[in-house]
C-alpha cells in the first residue's frame, strides 16, 4: 500500500549548519495493519508521520502509493490527502464552524455530496465517536478529548484508507486520554490501516500490529508488539520500552568521593519513588567496596531502575577479567552471606568486556 | 442600556449648545462709529489672511490685529464682538446681507486696488484678445454699466444676467472662479452669475467660444492654473507686483476698495431664537435652491469613498499578498510601498496626484481623488489583512491541506473567514475614517460635502449652520457604512 525507501529530511539552519532529523527511513505499510511508532523524543517520530503526507516534505528518498511516487513533481498531492487521513495533536478543528459542519465540510466541497447526504454521514461518524449530542455546538466550547474525537470523525467523513495520528493524546489531560483511545481502538478493531506516533505504551503494545521503534532519525527496530516490548533485540529499545533509568559512576580508586555516592543514589531513588531500595543499595555498595571491590580499581558502579517492570538493580562491573569477584579468595563467606541477605538476587555473569555482578535489590 | 440614554442625551445636549453658542455674544447695540480711517486706531480689527488687508494692517502696531482664515470668520467675530470691525473689499458684503447679519458697511477707504483676470506666464494669444476687450469695453462705456448693474444695487445675489444671444459652441475656455460672492462672481444652481461672468461671457461671444466655469478654493486655484487644469483665473484678485512675477495680468476691469464694517444691532431683523434657526434654515438652504450644494456633495463623497474603499480593499489585498510572498523582491517592494504611502499626508499626497502624477492623464478629478484614496487605503488594510491572516493559527492551515483542500480552498474556505472575522473592527474604522478624510478633495476643486458647506457658508457667511448640518451628515454616513459592513460579515459568517 505504502513503500518508504531511503526517506530523508534535513534542515538548513539559518547559520548554515544542517540539522538531520531522518537519516534513512526505510519501511512498507499494508492495508489492515495498525502501526504504532514510539521512541524518545526528537528522534523524527512525527517529522516521519508529517512526511507521508508531504505537510513536512521529505529532502530524499521515495515514497510509493499505489504503485506512484508522491514525490514526482505534479503528483495530485490533495487528492492523495483526501485518502490519506490525518489527526493532529493540537485538535485543529476548525474554529469558525459548527461541530457538524466541521465534519460535513470537506465532504459537501471534495466529495461532492449533498448537504443531507452529508449531514446523515457526519451525524454517524459523531455517534460512532460519541459526539452527536454536540453537533451544533462550537469547537471552542468542547473539551480536549471532545475536539479530539470530533477531529477522529471529521477524518472519517472524508473515507480515508489510512489514518495518520500524531501523538492524539499528547495535548489532553491525562482524564481525557482513555475516551479517545478507545476511539482509536475501536477503529483499529475494524480494521482501518493506521500509523500512530505516541507515548502510551500500553495502548501500544494492545492495540498495534506493529511497531516501529524509531531513534536517532532511523527504525531502529520494527515488530510485533511482544517482540518489541518483551524480547528488544537493541539494547536502545530495551531501555526505552523498559523505560529503564540509570546512575553510573566510574569509581576509580580509594579516594573516590563515596558520600557523593551515596547522595546521588539517595536523590535517585527518591526520584523514581524506590526509597525503600536505599538503605540495601547504600549497605551492599558500602560492604563491596570496603571487601571484595577494595583490590579491584578501577571499576563501574551502576544503579539502574526499570519502570516497566518495576526492578532495580545495583552492578558491579570490572573491565578485563573473566572471574567474579565474590568466587575469588577475598571474600569470606559471612560478606557474602551478608550481601545475600542484602537482596533478592545474585547475578554473577561475564560481559563482552569483563565481568559483572548484579544486585536485584 | 443606561448607557445608551446617556449617550443620546449627551448628544442633544451639546447639538443645543452648538445652537445657542452663536447668540452668546455680548451685546451692544451699536458698532462704534466710525467716521475717518484713522479711527481705527486702539480698536480690535479683523482680515483676512493672504489678503491685501493682512499687508496694509500687520505692520501697525497702533491697533489689535485679529487675523482670520475666511472672510466668514471675520464677520462672526464682528457679530460676536471679539472684533470691533473687519476690513476687507468694499462689495464683500451687499447691502441685504448687510441687513440680514447686523452688520453695515460704515466707511469706504481712500485706497484702490485693481482687479484683474489672471492667466499663466508668458505670452499668451487669449490675455491679449481679453485685454484689447476690456479696452474697448471701457473705452464705450460698457464696462462701468456692467458695473454699475452688479455693484450698484441692494440685492446683487438675485440679478440676472442680461440677454446676450446664444453661447458659441467649440472648445470651451476653461475658467477658475477663486471666490463665490456677489456681485464678483457666484453659482446660482448651473449658472454663474456677477461681473467677471457676465464680463466673460460676453468675450466668449467676442472669441467664439464658450466658457465653462468650475469653483477653485484660493489655496488650490494657482496650481490648477498652472498644471493647466484652467485657462483664466478669476475671483477679484488685486494686481500686484508680487504676483505679476509669477503670472500674467490682462488689463484691469474693475477696482476694489478697502471697506470697513462694523456691527450694527439697528439694522438687523429681530427674529428670536426659532425664528433665527427658521431663517437659517431658509437662507442656507431653501434660497437658490442651495440644498442641491448638498446633495451633490453628498453623492460626490459617498461616491469617493466607496469606489476608493472597493478598489483599495482589492489593492490591499494585493499588497498584503506580495507582503507575505516568499519571494524576497516581492516582499521588500511591498513594504516600501506601505512605508512610503502611511509616511506622506493624505492631503500631500492627492495634491501630487492631481497636479503632478496624474496632471496629464485627462483623468477627472473625482477619478483622480478615487486612485489616491485607494492607494492610501490600500497601504494601511494590507497591513490590517496581513496581521489578521497571521493571527488564524498555523494548525488551520495544516488541517485544511491534510483533509486534502488545495492551498487556494484551505485559504478561501479556512483561512479567510476567521481572518475576516478578526481583521473586521479595525478595518471598519479605517473604512469610517476614509470617508471623513475624503472632506479634503476640495483642494482639487471637487465639490464634496465640506466644500458644499464652504460654498454656502461663502455665500451667507453663517460660519454654523452648514457645518452643523454636514457634521450630522458625516456621521449619519460613517454609522450607515459601519452597519453595512457590519451585514457583510454577517452573511459571509
Amino acid at each position: 500500500m505504502i513503500t518508504i525507501k531511503h526517506l530523508s529530511k534535513s534542515y538548513i539552519d539559518p547559520d548554515g549548519s544542517v540539522f538531520t532529523v531522518l537519516k534513512d527511513v526505510n519501511c512498507e505499510i499494508n492495508p489492515g495493519e495498525v502501526i504504532s511508532i514510539i521512541g524518545p523524543s526528537g528522534t523524527g517520530k512525527s517529522t516521519f508521520l508529517r512526511a507521508i503526507n508531504l505537510l513536512d516534505p521529505p529532502t530524499g528518498g521515495e515514497i510509493i502509493v499505489d504503485g506512484e511516487n508522491i514525490l514526482a513533481k505534479g503528483y495530485p498531492l490533495n487528492k492523495l490527502r483526501q485518502k490519506m487521513g490525518m489527526v493532529f495533536q493540537s485538535f485543529n478543528l476548525f474554529e469558525h464552524m459548527s461541530i457538524l459542519d466541521n465534519v460535513t465540510f470537506a465532504p459537501m466541497k471534495l466529495r461532492h455530496l449533498t448537504r443531507q447526504q452529508a449531514e446523515e454521514e457526519a451525524m454517524a461518524m459523531l455517534r460512532k465517536v460519541g459526539m452527536a449530542e454536540k453537533a451544533n455546538v462550537m469547537p471552542s466550547d468542547l473539551s480536549g478529548g471532545q475536539k479530539q474525537r470530533v477531529a477522529i470523525a471529521r477524518c472519517l467523513a472524508m473515507h480515508p484508507e489510512v489514518i495518520l495520528f500524531d501523538e492524539p493524546t499528547s495535548a489532553l489531560d491525562p482524564t481525557m486520554v482513555g475516551e479517545v483511545l478507545s476511539v482509536l481502538r475501536q477503529l483499529a478493531s475494524e480494521g482501518m490501516t493506521m500509523l500512530i506516533v505516541t507515548h502510551e505504551m500500553k495502548f501500544a503494545h494492545d492495540v498495534s500490529t506493529r511497531i516501529f521503534f524509531m531513534n536517532e532519525g532511523i527504525i531502529y527496530e520494527d515488530g510485533t508488539p511482544e517482540q518489541i516490548f518483551d524480547h528488544p533485540v537493541h539494547s536502545a529499545t530495551k531501555a526505552f520500552v523498559q523505560r529503564i533509568h540509570k546512575l553510573v559512576f566510574e569509581v576509580d580508586g580509594p579516594d573516590y568521593d563515596i558520600l557523593d555516592v551515596h547522595s546521588q543514589m539517595g536523590g535517585f531513588c527518591n526520584k523514581y519513588n524506590i526509597a525503600a531500595k536505599r538503605d540495601a543499595a547504600d549497605r551492599i555498595t558500602d560492604l563491596m567496596i570496603q571487601s571484595v571491590m577494595s583490590t579491584r580499581y578501577p571499576f563501574t558502579l551502576r544503579l539502574t531502575y526499570s519502570e516497566q517492570y518495576d526492578t532495580t538493580a545495583l552492578d558491579f562491573m570490572k573491565e578485563g577479567t573473566d572471574q567474579s569477584p565474590l568466587q575469588q579468595p577475598g571474600c569470606d563467606p559471612q560478606t557474602l552471606d551478608t550481601l545475600r541477605s542484602l537482596c533478592k538476587e545474585i547475578i554473577e555473569e561475564p560481559t563482552k568486556r569483563g565481568f559483572r555482578v548484579k544486585f536485584i535489590l | 442600556m443606561l448607557m445608551k440614554r446617556t449617550k443620546r442625551i449627551l448628544f442633544l445636549a451639546c447639538t443645543a449648545l452648538l445652537f445657542l453658542l452663536p447668540g452668546c455674544g455680548k451685546e451692544s447695540q451699536q458698532g462704534f462709529d466710525l467716521q475717518k480711517e484713522s479711527d481705527i486706531i486702539g480698536h480690535k480689527v479683523a482680515y483676512n489672511a493672504g489678503s491685501v488687508y493682512e499687508i496694509m494692517m500687520s505692520p501697525r502696531t497702533d491697533i489689535t490685529k485679529l487675523c482670520f482664515n475666511t472672510q466668514t470668520d471675520c464677520i462672526e467675530a464682528v457679530i460676536g464682538g471679539q472684533a470691533d470691525v473687519m476690513v476687507n473689499d468694499d462689495c464683500i458684503i451687499p447691502p441685504d446681507e448687510q441687513r440680514r447679519l447686523g452688520v453695515r458697511l460704515a466707511l469706504r477707504g481712500e485706497k484702490n486696488f485693481p482687479c484683474g483676470l489672471v492667466f499663466r506666464k508668458g505670452p499668451n494669444e487669449l490675455r491679449e484678445k481679453l485685454s484689447k476687450f476690456i479696452d474697448s469695453l471701457i473705452a464705450t462705456g460698457e464696462m462701468q454699466a456692467i458695473y454699475d448693474r452688479w455693484f450698484l444695487c441692494d440685492t446683487p445675489s438675485s440679478v440676472q444676467l442680461p440677454d446676450m444671444g446664444p453661447e458659441p459652441s467649440g472648445e470651451p475656455i476653461k475658467i477658475g472662479e477663486a471666490i463665490n460672492l456677489p456681485p464678483v462672481a457666484f453659482p446660482v444652481e448651473q449658472e454663474w452669475r456677477g461681473l467677471e461672468p457676465e464680463l466673460l461671457q460676453r468675450f466668449a461671444r467676442y472669441v467664439g467660444r464658450p466658457v465653462e466655469f468650475q469653483f477653485y478654493p484660493t489655496s488650490s486655484a494657482v496650481p490648477a492654473l498652472q498644471a493647466g487644469n484652467i485657462d483664466i483665473l478669476g475671483g477679484a484678485i488685486f494686481i500686484t507686483e508680487e504676483r505679476q512675477a509669477t503670472m500674467d495680468f490682462a488689463t484691469s476691469h474693475f477696482s476694489a476698495h478697502p471697506g470697513y464694517y462694523v456691527k450694527d444691532e439697528t439694522i438687523k431683523e429681530r427674529l428670536g431664537f426659532w425664528g433665527g434657526i427658521k431663517q437659517a434654515f431658509h437662507n442656507n438652504l431653501i434660497v437658490e435652491n442651495r440644498w442641491r450644494y448638498i446633495t451633490g456633495g453628498l453623492w460626490e463623497t459617498v461616491k469617493i469613498a466607496v469606489l476608493s474603499i472597493l478598489l483599495g480593499s482589492l489593492f490591499g489585498a494585493g499588497i498584503c499578498w506580495m507582503r507575505m510572498s516568499r519571494r524576497k523582491w516581492l516582499k521588500q517592494t511591498a513594504k516600501i510601498y506601505i512605508d512610503v504611502m502611511r509616511g506622506i499626508p493624505m492631503l500631500v499626497f492627492l495634491m501630487i496626484m492631481f497636479y503632478v502624477v496624474l496632471a496629464g492623464t485627462g483623468m477627472g478629478a473625482t477619478a483622480v481623488a478615487v486612485v489616491a484614496f485607494a492607494l492610501n487605503f490600500a497601504a494601511y488594510v494590507s497591513e490590517m489583512f496581513r496581521t489578521a491572516i497571521q493571527s488564524v493559527s498555523h494548525g488551520q492551515t495544516e488541517a485544511g491541506l491534510a483533509i486534502g483542500f488545495t492551498r487556494w480552498q484551505t485559504f478561501r474556505y479556512i483561512v479567510f473567514p476567521q481572518a475576516l472575522k478578526s481583521v473586521m473592527p479595525v478595518y471598519k474604522g479605517e473604512a469610517i475614517s476614509l470617508v471623513k478624510n475624503t472632506s479634503i478633495v476640495g483642494y482639487i476643486a471637487i465639490q464634496d460635502l465640506t466644500r458644499a458647506s464652504d460654498m454656502i457658508r461663502n455665500r451667507t457667511f453663517d460660519a454654523f449652520f452648514p457645518l452643523l448640518i454636514v457634521t450630522i451628515i458625516y456621521f449619519i454616513l460613517a454609522w450607515l457604512l459601519g452597519k453595512a459592513l457590519d451585514l457583510c460579515v454577517k452573511k459571509k459568517g
